[in-house]
């Protein structure tokens, strides 16, 4: 709603500074978008809420700014225009949809001009110019928040249906647009058809224009749910259609329509018929409020006589009656329904800024969701290892999750914002190459980066953990530490299900984005949780893109540590001892750990690979895999020749098992 | 063998000793088995009775001073030979490196930032789903189809009819199905609006926090605001609370904080509608509570002067924020 201070204040007995103006608006609820000074003008623009459809109107917004300053509201008089004119017409109304149905039939004496204050009021209401019949009917409902419709009267009928079609109907709107309207469009219709949307806008078949010399002048009241979403199912909203949505005030028709028979009487001259009238009794909405209700829910105590003659200034009427008090609604606040909508009245005529704060006291307890924690340790362990976090889009490109071999289960958007965000990630690893690509293209040399956040597939959703991981090592500097690798990745990663406690296996698998070669499917016991590896080299090359390395693991797989006791540290010295063995280089060192730990006793504390060697010396199908296995039992110090018996059998074992020789 | 005579020897001998092995030598000619030191032990048996306490005791003072300045003086040399083999050692101590510092995307830097703060409330996190059902992201908030409030929310759909939560309130419901009063809840998560411009992203973080038992009021409500704004805004600015509308909410309220160059608005919040409390089985006659919302991105942008949102989602690794 855009309008002129003066335009305001002729609804408005008294004067306020142009910046108490602006300030009281915002304060009020009618929120200031926009004002510039006009030469001897301000030029208003307000943001409205749905909630106050009243104020798609001058009188509207002069009723607040007079109620919070006190001032007496000009509500202007119109005289009624001589009857004189008999034409008939008949009516048939669906009253559910339309409380009210008021029409005048105005014969037009001259060619008339739209008034200057007229154009300067539609101008800064940012509505167009059409001619002065139309320019009349916006003015009005500028003012009175009613909107108007002029018909041409010799294009239409005697008879007038306001009624839900029987079938589906095509018509050509005013702006020239066509349309297939449903049944549950309400129209105005004639003997011959539809001649107006109800409540969005006319059809061009009854449409004025500059050689109209007879108008049908509608001031109607449409229900909002027979109104509702019809104009954005058209895909457009008009000046008519956002004021019957929010609900027009259900008294103010004939008002309307005498304000716009004077303006008519004035500009073209004319003869009027009678205004013709359909409609059924208004009943006022009843509300009953307690100053403890009222109290209760603000936190303050107001003095009753104080609440009473703010809603009075408000024009609800108030009874008391012992300790309630009984609030008719005035028909213009469509709003206003139930005691909390009182309660915001009163706190918005005292100001929200003048009501008390109070401390809160409150402390309700229940365990937290644990998903936070666990994105919280997930961020902190990699931003902690050297990660950069990034958050992306949680919608993707279908082509590109294609390209990816991805998951082809994602689920697509109905109305994406463009093609290359038409599904749901199912994966954050395409958020992560074009986070990649994005700042290897603009000369990263160094990139560690990762994200956590949900994933979709049509069957589930899942939070997911991914990394990615590159290296420019001609860009090595004199340190020279940083190796780009699978397994520096892993690291990171070995380190992430350390602090966690969990001791997820590694193995070679072959996924479709992944490297056949190094990759690996992460397993905690028998249930895969995730895959880490370089990106295919196929995928590398199609993307134009360096080698990297990549890992993705489902957050919801992994628990929270539970809390362990602490162990004493064993006091008695331990032993340690080197192992060499030639094995088969197929062989991964997970088994062989695994094996050796078998065979290893209660006391093998740890084995760690200090070696892994292939190449001169050694057959090509071969490698050579040092161990360090360290004994060490808790209540006695070992004798060497009790771990001499651990080594043999793991040499036996391993023998047996994989075939393993000892190196000497 | 005189011990004066003696005494005068070995001082003009260690003057000489400058190296270990000299210094070394001297102590084997003094102190060794078969040295002077043992020869004038020797005489001190031979000598009369009442001279061998006094010869005695020069006897031992002389040693002590052949150990203590040969100990004293080796010490002096190793330290020296220790010197300056560390100083050899030496090493450009201000050779660049480069360590891979980690970070925290800016948008989890202010969600946590205000979840510790609410946390440390009293509050308790709760995740709800992204992709919601049209009952828990507006029916149940009292956002009827069809309403004009729905215009405020432009919504991704799916073919079944579901949608990308529009905001964090759905959770609010979801928690209160669950949970019976007292409540006091906080939650943080992404929600999606199809919109794109410099203040607007499809994809943005809201934090939303609910408190719902008997007696609680509008007093409340502001209090609350009124110390996180405290808390999160260090320069204290001045907060303005003037009516707004959500459908969830009455009074409505849209907070506003004092700027340079005008107010800026901050956040939503409101007394929980009755209808929404029916909406979950409790009575707002016995119930009553309010509920705040956020936009994350908004307060990154005043935290961090940022202008652009969109700024945020581009990961561009030279845009990171250390801390």
């Amino acid at each position: 709603m855009q309008f002129y201070k003066s335009d305001l204040f002729q609804y408005i007995s008294g004067s306020i500074s142009d910046r108490n103006l602006l300030e009281q608006l915002t304060e009020l609820g009618l929120e200031v978008d926009q004002s510039k000074k006009e030469k001897n003008d301000l030029l208003i623009k307000l943001d409205l809420t749905p909630n106050r459809g009243d104020c798609f109107s001058l009188i509207g917004i002069a009723r607040d700014v007079c109620a919070v300053n006190n001032l007496k509201l000009k509500f202007p008089k119109f005289k009624k225009q001589q009857q004189i004119l008999n034409s008939k017409k008949t009516f048939s109304v669906d009253k559910s949809a339309c409380s009210s149905y008021l029409g005048q039939i105005i014969k037009l004496k001259s060619k008339g001009k739209t008034p200057k204050h007229i154009k300067k009021t539609l101008k800064a209401a940012d509505i167009g110019q059409v001619n002065p019949i139309v320019d009349i009917t916006n003015y009005v409902m500028l003012h009175t928040g009613q909107p108007l419709h002029a018909f041409d009267n010799k294009k239409i009928g005697k008879k007038i249906y306001v009624k839900f079609p029987s079938k589906r109907k095509k018509l050509k709107l005013l702006d020239g647009s066509s349309h297939e309207i449903t049944k549950d469009f309400l129209t105005i219709s004639d003997e011959n058809g539809v001649i107006a949307l109800a409540g969005i806008m006319g059809c061009a078949n009854s449409e004025v224009d500059e050689t109209t010399q007879e108008i049908f002048l509608e001031s109607a009241c449409f229900e909002p749910a027979s109104i509702r979403g019809n104009a954005r199912k058209l895909g457009f909203q008009s000046e008519a259609s956002l004021r019957f949505e929010r609900g027009v005030d259900k008294q103010i028709q004939e008002f309307a329509i005498n304000f716009a028979a004077q303006l008519y009487a004035e500009t073209f001259g004319g003869d009027f018929s009678k205004v013709f009238k359909q409609s059924k009794n208004h009943k006022a909405r009843k509300i009953s409020i307690s100053k403890e209700f009222i109290d209760s829910r603000l936190g303050t105590d107001i003095p009753t006589a104080k609440v009473i003659k703010l809603l009075k200034a408000l024009e609800f009427k108030v009874e008391l009656k012992r300790n309630l008090m009984e609030l008719t609604c005035p028909s213009h606040r469509y709003d206003i329904e139930i005691k909390e909508d009182i309660i915001e009245e009163i706190a918005r005529i005292i100001g929200y800024d003048n009501l008390p704060s109070k401390r809160l006291k409150l402390l309700a307890s229940s365990p937290e969701d644990t998903s936070f924690e666990k994105e919280k340790l997930s961020k902190d362990i990699f931003v902690n290892t050297g990660f950069n976090e990034v958050i992306n889009y949680a919608f993707v490109d279908s082509s590109f999750v294609q390209m990816l071999g991805l998951n082809n289960d994602s689920i697509e958007l109905a109305n994406p914002m463009s093609s290359n965000q038409d599904v749901m990630r199912p994966s954050l690893i395409p958020g992560l190459l074009n986070n990649f690509e994005y700042n290897f293209n603009r000369g990263a040399q160094k990139f560690r980066i990762f994200e956590v956040g949900n994933v979709f597939t049509k069957k589930e959703s899942w939070k997911s953990l991914s990394g990615l991981l590159f290296f420019d090592k001609s860009s090595s500097d004199w340190s020279g530490s940083f190796q780009s690798s699978f397994y520096d990745l892993r690291k990171s990663l070995d380190m992430f299900f350390s602090r966690l406690n969990v001791e997820p296996i590694y193995k070679k698998t072959s996924v479709n984005h992944l490297h056949p070669g190094i990759s690996a499917e992460i397993k905690m016991k028998t249930k895969s949780i995730g895959n880490i590896g370089v990106l295919h080299p196929l995928i590398q090359k199609k993307l134009k893109l360096p080698e990297i390395v990549l890992f993705e693991i489902n957050l919801d797989n992994i628990k929270l540590p539970k809390i362990n006791a602490i162990a004493q540290p064993p006091k008695f010295p331990g032993s340690e001892r080197d192992l060499s063995f030639l094995v088969s280089k197929e062989i991964p060192a997970n088994d062989f750990i695994k094996e050796l730990k078998k065979a290893g006793g209660t006391n093998l504390r740890s084995v760690s690979v200090i070696d892994v060697y292939q190449g001169k010396g050694i057959d090509e199908f071969s490698k050579s895999i040092t161990f360090r296995l360290f004994w060490q039992a808790t209540g006695a110090t070992l004798e060497d020749k009790e771990v001499d018996q651990f080594v043999e059998n793991q040499i036996n074992h391993a023998a047996k098992i994989f075939n393993a020789k000892l190196r000497s | 063998m005189d011990l004066a005579q003696e005494k005068k020897t070995f001082l003009n001998k260690f003057k000489e000793a400058d190296s270990q092995d000299s210094l070394n030598s001297l102590k084997i000619k003094y102190l060794g088995k078969k040295g002077i030191l043992s020869s004038l032990m020797s005489q001190l048996s031979n000598a009369p009775a009442e001279k061998k306490p006094k010869l005695g005791k020069s006897i031992n003072e002389f040693k002590s001073l052949i150990e203590e300045s040969i100990r004293s003086s080796l010490e002096k040399i190793e330290q020296s030979a220790l010197d300056e083999q560390l100083s050899n050692e030496g090493i450009d101590v201000t050779l660049p490196l480069s360590p891979d510092v980690g970070s925290y995307h800016p948008i989890s830097l202010i969600a946590n930032e205000i979840s510790n703060y609410f946390k440390n409330k009293g509050y308790v996190l709760r995740e709800g789903p992204e992709i919601e059902s049209e009952y828990f992201n507006f029916s149940a908030l009292n956002i009827p189809e069809n309403h004009p409030a729905r215009d405020m929310h432009d919504t991704f759909y799916f073919d079944n009819g579901n949608l990308l939560r529009t905001h964090t309130s759905p959770v609010q419901i979801r928690s209160m199905e669950l949970e019976s009063p007292p409540l006091k809840i906080l939650c943080p998560g992404k929600v999606f609006r199809c919109d794109s411009d410099q203040t607007h992203t499809p994809m943005f973080h809201q934090v939303e926090g609910l408190v719902v038992d008997k007696d609680i009021n509008f007093a409340h409500l502001k209090n609350e605001i009124l110390e996180f704004v405290e808390s999160f805004f260090k320069d204290n600015p001045k907060v303005r609370f003037r009516p707004s509308y959500f459908p969830f909410t009455e009074p409505s309220v849209e907070v506003d904080i004092q700027g340079e160059n005008g107010w800026l608005e901050i956040m939503g919040c409101g007394m929980v509608h009755p209808n929404v409390l029916k909406n979950v089985g409790l009575s707002p006659e016995v119930y009553s509570g309010f509920a705040f919302g956020m936009g994350i991105e908004r307060m990154t942008m005043l935290r961090y002067q940022i202008s652009d949102i969109r700024m945020l989602f581009e990961n561009d690794l030279r845009f990171v924020i250390k801390g």
